[in-house]
């Protein structure tokens, strides 16, 4: 046949896929990504295999005491925290309340529900989720678990049916946080980084701020994204930091493992929520 | 060569890379784990004709985009490399471990420093991924290489057509 008698130098084909590989490089991110998300929705199956394995190595591993009362504690915990912080923002509405006759707002305008598809746990932290555009996500927008309790990562990508999150581990993760003990009204700013291991920190502190373990950790509100504080973790350490002695080393734990989930919710804006009934 | 059944080989080991079954031996809280597409790579770009070798390792650097979330950096690195290194096959015969081991680990490093610095550049991400979390992925895709080798060399023979014996008739019709 004619196509049999097509020879290619090496060197022609080298320059052309080289510049094929350039020309993928240089597309956009947004639209590129939909290649990726495509190779997970046909391979999603496969792609989760070991999955169920890797969740029970996680589950079946050590607590600091007996795990079952240390589930137990963390779900209290979370509760109580969340419950103060909620307190404290209902106690600083009412207070506005008093002054100025508004609607209350809710707690968050709408939640997606998500199954997760795969987890990345090499160099990058990441979940992909099988909810996408199509369900009103958007990037930047916060990952809670299915119990609603504490956030667990950002949505980074989306296509129409899939979506990526990155994890509060993730190294590139940078969140708004605050940082407050139980019982004081003292709260401090600052921003949560991941470690790409297991926890995060939260650089550039001044040593003026008094902070201990134990401090519990918010992601601070966002207009659209996040109405009230959500807990994040528990500070679990807290040192100089070796290259600046003026500030502090602060090492969080996030409270939930996400690698233990398997469905997670997405906070999606209200009037998505309303354009979709 | 079989295309087709190179394809699926190479769909099989992005699926292990993207997938969640690598993590079952991963190193690090998940962190370190081997990449078979680097194996892959290094094996077909030194067992290849050089048109194979350049076709196959883009293909096998497409395969690791998709495997990865940022399309185009492993395209081009892992062609390059296995490129260069389909130049080298008069020189380096990796029939030993050892050699193996080396001319994986420094391909494996070369190709995710350069792949990162890429993605980096696409996704204008500030913070990449620290070196030690790379070399110690590329020393444990050293170490797994001459595991995988004699499976490849098995799986070479499938993959390349038998030779025509058209070429032999006629030398013996010409006697």
């Amino acid at each position: 046949m004619a196509f049999r008698k097509i020879h290619v130098s090496p060197g022609s084909m080298f320059i052309t896929l080289l510049i094929a590989g350039f020309l993928l490089l240089w597309l956009p991110q947004s639209f590129t990504c939909h290649l990726n998300f495509l190779f997970v929705r046909i391979f999603d199956p496969l792609l989760r295999l070991g999955r169920q394995v890797e969740m029970e190595t996680v589950r079946s591993r050590p607590a600091r005491q007996d795990s079952i009362q240390q589930a137990e504690h963390n779900k209290l915990w979370k509760a109580y925290q969340n419950l103060h912080a909620q307190y404290r923002a209902l106690h600083q509405e009412y207070e506005s309340l008093a002054r100025f006759r508004k609607e209350l707002p809710r707690p968050w305008p709408g939640l997606v529900l998500a199954r997760i598809t795969s987890t990345t746990r090499g160099p990058r932290h990441e979940l992909i989720i099988n909810k996408g555009s199509d369900h009103g996500i958007q990037p930047g927008q916060m990952v809670i678990t299915e119990a609603n309790d504490s956030i667990i990562g950002t949505v980074r990508e989306v296509s129409s049916q899939l979506s990526r999150v990155r994890l509060l581990t993730d190294q590139s993760q940078n969140m708004e946080v605050r940082i407050r003990r139980p019982g004081r009204d003292t709260e401090y700013p600052g921003r949560l980084v991941g470690d790409g291991k297991s926890a995060c920190r939260i650089p550039l502190l001044s040593r003026d701020y008094d902070l201990r373990e134990g401090d519990v950790v918010y992601a601070a509100p966002r207009p659209g994204l996040l109405e009230i504080p959500l807990v994040v973790g528990e500070v679990t350490r807290v040192r100089h930091d070796d290259e600046h002695p003026l500030l502090w080393d602060i090492t969080v734990k996030p409270i939930d493992d996400p690698y233990t989930q398997t469905v997670v919710a997405v906070i999606v804006p209200a009037d998505f929520e309303a354009e979709k009934k | 060569m079989r295309w087709f059944f190179f394809i699926l080989l190479i769909l099989a080991a992005a699926i292990l890379e993207a997938g969640n079954l690598l993590n079952l031996i991963a190193f690090s809280q998940g962190q370190i784990r081997p990449s078979v597409l680097t194996i892959l790579l290094v094996f077909f770009s030194l067992r290849g004709r050089p048109e194979q070798a350049v076709a196959c390792s883009f293909a096998v650097g497409f395969a690791a985009d998709l495997a990865g979330s940022v399309m185009g950096p492993h395209t081009i690195c892992f062609g390059l490399i296995g490129s260069i290194l389909s130049q080298t096959q008069g020189m380096l015969t990796l029939r030993r471990p050892a050699y193996q081991v080396a001319v994986v680990l420094v391909a494996s490093l070369l190709a995710a420093l350069s792949s990162q610095w890429l993605a980096l550049l696409k996704t204008a991400q500030q913070t990449p991924v620290p070196f030690t979390v790379l070399a110690g992925s590329a020393l444990y895709t050293a170490a797994v290489a001459p595991v995988l080798w004699p499976l490849l060399n098995l799986l070479w023979k499938s993959l390349i057509k038998p030779r025509s014996p058209r070429g032999a008739r006629d030398r013996i019709g010409h006697v």
